[in-house]
């Protein structure tokens, strides 16, 4: 369970214990964001479906990953995109079906956030994984950037 | 008297046979030995450890090393509350500027770039301390082995803390300076992944060696123990169940390492 893996390592970096009820909201945080990953990311939305305010949801995460709840669903998601895109092969599907499909609408601030995050351009890393003679250099694993078991 | 003078003379060459035979076991066997120690990614030792600004004056050194494929990499410094740092366009310059000017919150700020192997950086991260962009931790890392020893892509970076803002001796213009004391800043990068229990293993590899009045590619001062630490990452964030396995150096480097940071403290 990779995601639930990191659960409390900030916490415990900064010696705070994680409360076992913002560990709970921010685990059904996590799996709503993700549950439907081709719905766009929005924090009211899901402060409303989680019956919470934004500042009970930012606290939970703060307590949890010591970081802001939107920063931390965008890495989920972003991470879950880069997986497809090491998985797909670049001759039957594009860098704009993936990135739809994990709820990044706008494409520009997708390739932007990506490039800055992971230090290459969506379709490179998509060329990169079609390319038969270097697929053994990085080989997608399951996982947390498969989006198979958050 | 004659006697005395040869009894004197083969002493004497007793003696030196003894210093030079001393010397030779010493200087050619014991202490090579004892350096020498493993280079666990022996695809990196003819690398001069320094990176380069894009005029190519020299950078800083290069200080940390990272096994793991790139999201690993990128996983663990998530998961260790660092920040990916945005590219330098005018509107993150304008950004920084006002960071730093104002006191205002930039957690991404853009880092200038650097070169090793021929290239920038291919990705950098920094951990903000305190609320403007003017002091934090940061590290460019370089995609240096596809793949090392263990099979696993090797990245070398260089860390440094910057500590406020300042005028480049080389060239004028408006930068960061480091604090000088560039291994604290190596050792915190490292401890604060392990914290995070993102590192399997650590170990020590040869860098620049030892230097005590290094400069940076802006002319800011520097000095270090001249070792890189490598850490072993984790699979894609799976948070390791202890603390990382500390490969010990060679006795005479951590006595080596040991008097520096002693002197550094002193100096």
């Amino acid at each position: 369970m990779t995601i639930h893996c990191w659960i409390g390592s900030v916490a415990e970096m900064s010696g705070r214990p994680a409360s076992r009820s913002c560990r709970d909201l921010v685990d059904r945080a996590e799996a709503l964001a993700l549950a439907e990953p081709n719905e766009p990311l929005h924090i009211a939305a899901l402060c409303c479906a989680l019956a919470v305010s934004e500042r009970t949801l930012r606290k939970a995460f703060h307590k949890i990953y010591g970081l802001p709840p939107y920063r931390h669903l965008r890495f989920l998601r972003l991470s879950q995109a880069r997986g497809a895109l090491l998985a797909a092969d670049g001759q039957v599907v594009t860098v704009t079906e993936i990135a739809t499909g994990f709820g990044f609408v706008e494409l520009g601030r997708f390739s932007v956030e990506y490039r800055k995050m992971f230090g290459e351009s969506p379709s490179k890393t998509l060329q990169r994984s079609s390319s038969p003679k270097l697929c053994n250099q990085v080989t997608p694993r399951p996982g947390l950037f498969m989006g198979g078991d958050i | 008297m004659k006697l005395s003078f040869g009894r004197h003379r083969q002493r004497y060459l007793w003696l030196l046979t003894a210093v030079i035979a001393t010397y030779v076991v010493v200087s050619y066997l014991i202490l090579p030995a004892t350096w020498s120690r493993i280079e666990h990614e022996p695809g990196l030792a003819k690398r001069t450890m320094v990176t380069s600004t894009a005029q190519g004056i020299p950078g800083g050194p290069i200080n940390v090393g990272l096994i793991g494929a790139r999201e690993d990499v990128v996983a663990a410094f998530h998961a260790a509350g660092w920040y990916p740092a945005d590219p330098i366009t005018l509107r993150t310059s304008l950004e920084i500027i006002g960071s730093v000017l104002l006191d205002r919150s930039y957690k991404d700020a853009p880092v200038s770039p650097l070169y090793f192997d021929g290239r920038r950086e291919d990705l950098a991260f920094e951990k903000p301390e305190g609320i403007s962009a003017d002091r934090r931790q940061h590290v460019r890392l370089w995609l240096v082995l596809q793949s090392g020893a263990d099979n696993s892509p090797v990245w070398l970076g260089s860390a440094s803390f910057d500590s406020g803002v300042t005028l480049s001796r080389d060239t004028g213009q408006v930068t960061h300076k480091i604090a000088p004391n560039i291994d604290e800043e190596r050792d915190r990068l490292i401890t604060g992944l392990d914290l995070a229990r993102m590192v399997l293993d650590i170990y020590q590899m040869r860098g620049i060696g030892p230097t005590l009045n290094g400069r940076n590619g802006e002319g800011e001062p520097y000095y270090t123990d001249g070792e890189i630490w490598m850490a072993k990452l984790v699979a894609q964030g799976e948070k390791a169940s202890k603390p990382a396995k500390i490969l010990p150096a060679p006795a005479l480097i951590q006595m080596k390492d040991k008097m520096f940071s002693w002197a550094s403290f002193v100096g």
